[in-house]
């Protein structure tokens, strides 16, 4: 079995939003729904204080409360895939906001309809928003009015599937989330927790990478090698 | 129709919400299963909307739980890693929500419909 995770290196991590940017371009973000935020922090007592900084995406959590609550309501538009990917079927989302209110972490956006035609009104589209929706990957076809959230790139891991390269996932640019293969400072790291020789998992075993908010017991895939104390 | 529900489980539910003893959350409990039932009907659809989505009028008008049970502070706590704390703070809400008192109902085994498994759960 293959279970994708992501490990983000707090202690390495400079603050630069590199991959917040590369997320914005590779997965046509809408404004006010972003699928990777900064948060940084000061810790310390001037003059002996610093910033602390980490991104924050959804979790892709092995329990997800997001897809409890969906089907709980009949919707059903939230899917775990095999590889352990979480995704909103804009399709079949009503809007109702359930998954946001579950979410430990906050993590769905509603997308505002009136965001999602043109970037920058009274101007021609860029070309990203040329693309017609019809060439897009499903996650790509955003909905006034649905939720969104970061899908650890699923065009990219479709792609690895389709290739018969699952095992390229989290080394080929090509087959893993873009914000991980843009990181300056090698803070994030993508691969399968299930290959023992992978680097997630020296780096989650070596570092002591923590999950977040684990008394939800939501199980993400997402690994934290936190700096500045508990999170 | 919910207002009636919502009187007819006033004399429960307000005593529950402000909980001291354990013999008022099988009261709680007891709303909660016929909300599950539907023997309490609510009609709004599934949303967050204070009017019109489920969600409030179950715990706000159905169960009587007050606004600063779920809603605190204005901010989130300093260093919470919360996606939803760089969301500018909506200009009716309360306070800001702690995700933290969902689990009270909403764990597994809890009264509610189970959205959280038990943190010690092998995977
Ligand atoms: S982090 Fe939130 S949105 Fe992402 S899978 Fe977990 S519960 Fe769902
Ligand atoms: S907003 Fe959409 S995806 Fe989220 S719970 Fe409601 S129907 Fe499901």
């Amino acid at each position: 079995m293959t279970k994708l995770v992501r490990v983000i290196d707090m202690e390495r991590c400079m603050g630069c939003r590199s991959c917040i940017a590369a997320c914005h371009v590779e997965n046509h973000l809408t404004p006010g729904a972003p699928w990777n935020v900064m948060i940084e922090r000061e810790v310390g007592k001037y003059p002996y204080s610093r910033t602390v900084f980490s991104t924050m995406n959804c979790m892709h959590c092995e329990e997800p409360a997001c897809m409890k609550a969906c089907d709980a309501i009949g919707v059903k538009a939230i899917h775990k895939s095999e590889l352990g990917v979480v995704t909103i079927d804009y399709d079949k989302c009503i809007g109702c906001g359930y998954c946001f209110a579950v979410c430990p972490y906050g993590v769905p956006q509603e997308t505002q309809a009136e965001n999602i035609d043109n970037l920058f009104p009274g101007q021609d589209k860029t070309p990203y928003e040329a693309i017609p929706a019809a060439e897009r990957h499903p996650t790509h076809r955003k909905k006034g009015k649905t939720y969104q959230k970061c899908t650890f790139c699923a065009h990219k891991i479709d792609k690895a599937v389709a290739d018969g390269k699952v095992d390229r996932i989290g080394k080929d640019p090509e087959y893993t989330p873009s914000c991980d293969v843009v990181c300056p400072v090698s803070a994030r790291h993508f691969g399968d927790l299930d290959d023992p020789n992978s680097e997630v998992v020296k780096i989650i075993g070596e570092k002591k990478a923590a999950r977040l908010k684990e008394e939800f017991g939501t199980h993400p895939q997402v690994y934290y090698v936190l700096e500045g104390g508990d999170y | 129709m919910w207002t009636k529900i919502a009187a007819a489980t006033l004399m429960v539910a307000t005593s529950v919400a402000f909980a001291e003893k354990p013999v008022q959350s099988v009261e709680l409990s007891r709303v909660a299963e016929k909300l599950r039932n539907h023997e309490i009907k609510i009609e709004q659809g599934p949303g967050m909307d204070r009017e019109h989505g489920r969600f409030h009028v179950i715990h706000s008008d159905v169960l009587m739980l007050d606004c600063s049970t779920c809603h605190g502070k204005p901010k989130y706590r300093e260093g919470v890693l919360n996606f939803s704390k760089f969301k500018p703070f909506p200009v009716k809400a309360k306070g800001q929500f702690e995700k933290d008192v969902c689990l009270g109902c909403h764990q597994e085994g809890g009264i509610a419909t189970s959205f959280y498994t038990p943190s010690t759960t092998d995977e």
